[in-house]
């Protein structure tokens, strides 16, 4: 399965488990900061130890780190453990491919830094993305009574215009 | 086979080894925190 490689296709990805939880906004906040945490640590912890690891072990250690993660966040918080796919969808889109090397980067170069703030970034957009999507159901459905947001489609729609003016303003190339 | 290949091979292995035993000590705690 290959990833898409615009950052805000991946976004709205990682944005899908949302859509089922019956979370308010202050719920959805809370597990979307859980998430982005979650994701940074894992960039962190990956980058550095990545060589660390066997021959091709590391993407079967990544799924594992993932699946154990999901169940025991369940086990200890309740969130369904299908909070899990938003951060693979969050995932930068390179990470663990044989072809990038991260040899061939230092460890105090300028890159890292570079690196971690756009994943840094990344990870705050989401967590704004997902307030604004959830503010955006809360008051279509329960301040104005809008039939349109007690369906996926409500937000779907409001996620599609977001879309819209995301191309109409500029490109970034994160991740 | 080279010494150092194969010392650099087993820090691996052993590496990995533990890393899969922090993911059973998260698994085990988890279940010993529930409430």
């Amino acid at each position: 399965m290959r990833l898409p490689e615009r950052f805000f296709s991946r976004l709205l990805l990682a944005y899908l488990p949302f859509m089922v939880y019956p979370y308010d906004l202050f719920r959805a906040g809370a597990a979307a900061v859980w998430v982005v945490v979650f994701l940074w640590v894992t960039v962190f912890s990956f980058w550095f130890t990545r060589r660390l690891f066997p021959g091709r072990s590391i993407k079967h250690a990544f799924f594992l780190w993932l699946i154990v993660w999901a169940q025991a966040a369940w086990t200890l918080t309740r969130l369904p453990p299908h909070w899990v796919l938003s951060v693979f969808f969050l995932m930068p889109v390179s990470f663990l491919d044989a072809e990038a090397k991260p040899g061939h980067i230092r460890v105090f170069s300028r890159e890292v830094p570079r690196y971690f703030f756009e994943r840094a970034l990344g990870g705050s957009a989401f967590v704004i993305f997902v307030m604004v999507m959830v503010f955006v159901r809360e008051a279509g459905e329960k301040k104005f009574g809008i039939r349109l947001f007690e369906q996926p489609a409500g937000p779907l729609f409001v996620a599609a215009g977001m879309a819209f003016l995301w191309k109409k303003t500029h490109r970034f190339s994160w991740g | 086979m080279n010494f150092k290949k194969f010392l650099l091979a087993a820090g691996q292995y052993l590496f990995l080894a533990l890393f899969l035993g922090l993911l059973g000590a998260i698994l085990y705690a988890a279940q010993f925190l529930r409430r």
